[in-house]
């Protein structure tokens, strides 16, 4: 299964597929209650403001916290208005 | 491509010209479908995003029609869950050029497979109608086995699918329309016909649901009918009544692929029949969707022969 375009490998007996993700209503409602549950934890390397964002998404070191490597937050009141840049 | 365009929005169906436009390409997780037919709903002249894109610029000229029947040609960047040759229907997006045309640039998730045995014509006439009666009825009206449903315009595209579909969930059918309509109404499963001209409404007593699709004061008078924990589910845009212990919604149709395949699979097995009343090809297409007299029935485009 791959992320990064048409794959250039096969499985010698099995399926080899390429996708884009694309939003589900039913599988975000079954993702965040997982993150309620505490499975899975959140892997957040960085939260920056839009004003830092320029900044945030092009670091000068490796960010721990591989998956998403910042986050905008642009009411740092309300956390419920945070937006990945992934 | 030929492709039929629409440039003036006053002029609505009547500017509809034959041209020649580009194929499209292929956006990420999109399918390059050749069109066998094509579905289109007179409304759509006064829809926004037949004129405008999401941002509200001029898209201009514009290629009306949104359901569709076809072969899959090719696919995007990314794109799963259909192969090149697959028999595909479904519903394109209102803000992208149509389905009036030899192709169309149309994300997966909007069409499900055609099964062999039901042909590009009853496709394409599928899924507005299809998809805005089960969504209508069941996502929005949550309806249930045993309550009755007022079925505005029961002999049109729309009434016609709401009336079978709430019949086989168990439901109690009230059809409505002209007099004309009556005898057609009765045809597709409404147990009881109220001719809007010269019945009224009010005799009908309470019922649990009502499928709008004319809006004003029919709207207004039917919401005073349903009963307590009821709906008044609307097509035509934000409701002007409510009921007084019930939701109102209105709604515009999405493409699902899910609830396609359980539609089409109604009609293999025959408990759902199309309502189709004029099949032209695409040279004509231009006069067949500027009819001068009222038509029995859903008109589809045969792209391809």
């Amino acid at each position: 299964m791959s992320i990064a375009g048409p794959p250039e490998a096969r499985p010698a007996d099995g399926l080899a597929l390429d996708f884009v993700v694309l939003p589900d209503r039913a599988q975000l409602g079954e993702i965040v209650q997982r993150v309620r549950d505490g499975r899975p934890r959140n892997d957040l390397g960085n939260v920056a403001t839009l004003d830092d964002a320029g900044a945030a998404v092009n670091p000068t070191e490796q960010i721990s916290g591989h998956a998403i490597s910042a986050f905008v937050r642009e009411h740092p009141k309300e956390t419920k208005s945070e937006e990945t840049i992934p | 491509m030929k492709a039929i365009v629409v440039t003036d929005e006053a002029a609505g169906t009547a500017g509809m010209t034959l041209v020649e436009r580009p194929e499209p390409p292929a956006a990420i997780n999109d399918v390059i479908v050749q069109i066998h037919a094509s579905g289109f709903v007179p409304t759509e002249m006064g829809w926004p995003s037949t004129w405008t894109d999401r941002r509200g610029r001029d898209r201009t000229p514009s290629i009306p029609g949104h359901e569709l029947a076809g072969v899959v040609a090719a696919l995007g960047y990314g794109t799963t869950g259909v192969s090149v040759g697959q028999r595909v229907f479904g519903l394109a997006d209102w803000h992208r050029d149509g389905t009036l045309a030899e192709y169309v640039a149309i994300e997966a998730r909007n069409l499900a497979p055609l099964p062999g045995d039901v042909d590009f014509t009853a496709g394409a006439s599928l899924p507005i109608s299809g998809l805005t009666a089960w969504q209508g009825l069941f996502d929005h009206g949550r309806l249930r086995a045993g309550q009755s449903v007022l079925a505005h315009g029961a002999a049109g595209a729309v009434g016609t699918m709401v009336t079978q579909l709430a019949r086989e969930a168990g439901a109690y059918v009230i059809g409505t329309g002209r007099a004309a309509d009556r005898q057609k109404a009765l045809d597709f499963g409404a147990q009881e016909f109220v001719d809007l001209e010269n019945d009224a409404l009010e005799d009908l007593g309470s019922v649990d649901l009502v499928f709008d699709v004319i809006g004003g004061e029919i709207q207004k008078r039917s919401a005073a009918l349903i009963r307590a924990g009821g709906s008044l589910v609307t097509i035509v845009g934000p409701a002007e009544a409510r009921p007084a212990n019930g939701l109102a919604v209105d709604f515009v149709v999405e493409s699902d692929r899910a609830q396609l395949s359980e539609i089409v699979q109604r009609v293999r097995d025959g408990r759902l029949r199309t309502n189709i009343g004029n099949v032209a090809t695409l040279d004509d297409a231009v006069s067949a969707l500027n009819p001068t007299e009222r038509l029995n029935g859903k008109t589809i485009i045969r792209i391809r022969p």
